[in-house]
């Protein structure tokens, strides 16, 4: 493959950088469980902190291959990763909107995603 | 090439199969209780033997190295364990799934050696217990000519170590 792989469609990628932003409060931040990540992009972004991410991306080269990724860090700067290839998965993925909230778990090799949910709504827009 | 140089070459490549042969030979001697990890599909041109052209390597003898280096890979990527690392456990281990096996075995040899070169970045940084933007951004670059499963593919042991807290990732987005 040639080294000038073409990414033509980097197109889903919603991210929530943190921005401290004092008085938010913690609904939606993101979150490690035993099995669950999660968080909403706005609860990331208007964190107390500077630290909490979420994300997914997908990525479609030019040889026809496709794959995406969720990733978060929490309040601690703890990341979490998975790689997907699945088509329904990608769909998934690039459902993302500004007010949605993302939720996945890793599968036992430690790096693919086994579930990833995306919810967008209202209640997800802002405090 | 020099002639000087061919011979050398062809000298080092006979000598490193017959010290294969050896290995193998000593190892699965009846005298021999170590435990032999042998790949699950053997290269199938490396018994043989590996013969010399004036020109250089056959067609065959560079299959038959290819064969070799890609069993190495696919033993590494099941068995090597992070060189200070906790070894993760067994059942979590990400085994190579056929079709990245598959898409090894295309791979040209510079291809190869781009995976290893990918795989040592990620194994040192397993070593010392942290990854780093700036380590990302050197994988991205080494494994750029990878198909992307294979970059991925590459990636996954770093990825995994984060994810279970064996390994600080210090940066900015994602750690791939």
């Amino acid at each position: 493959m040639k080294k000038s792989i073409m990414v033509l469609g980097a197109l889903a990628t919603l991210s929530a950088a943190g921005v401290a932003m004092a008085g938010g409060t913690s609904f939606g931040q993101v979150s490690f469980g035993t099995t669950v990540t999660s968080g909403t992009l706005v609860g990331a972004r208007n964190a107390s902190d500077s630290t909490q991410f979420i994300q997914c991306n997908t990525y479609a080269y030019d040889s026809g291959n496709e794959y995406g990724s969720c990733y978060a860090k929490n309040s601690t700067g703890s990341s979490r990763q998975c790689f997907a290839a699945n088509a329904e998965q990608l769909a998934v993925m690039r459902s993302i909107s500004s007010s949605a909230y993302i939720a996945f778990t890793i599968a036992a090799d430690g790096s693919t995603c086994e579930q990833v949910s995306i919810s967008n709504g209202s209640n997800r827009a802002q405090y | 090439m020099a002639a000087a140089t061919k011979i050398a070459v062809v000298a080092s490549v006979i000598g490193l199969a017959a010290g294969i042969g050896i290995g193998v030979h000593v190892a699965q001697g009846k005298g021999s209780s170590a435990p032999v990890s042998v790949p699950s599909k053997p290269p199938a041109r490396a018994e043989g033997g590996l013969a010399a052209t004036q020109q250089g390597l056959s067609a065959q003898d560079r299959e038959a190295l290819r064969d070799l280096i890609r069993s190495e890979i696919a033993s590494l990527k099941v068995d090597a364990p992070p060189t200070t690392q906790p070894r993760v456990p067994a059942e979590q281990a990400a085994a190579p799934t056929p079709d990245v096996a598959d898409d090894v075995a295309q791979l040209s040899d510079q291809q190869l050696q781009t995976f290893d070169a990918g795989r040592s970045l990620v194994d040192a940084a397993l070593a010392r217990r942290t990854w780093t933007a700036a380590d990302r951004e050197q994988l991205h670059a080494r494994v750029a000519s990878l198909p992307p499963r294979l970059q991925i593919d590459v990636a996954r042991p770093i990825v995994a170590a984060i994810n279970r807290d064996q390994v600080r990732f210090d940066g900015d987005g994602p750690p791939f």
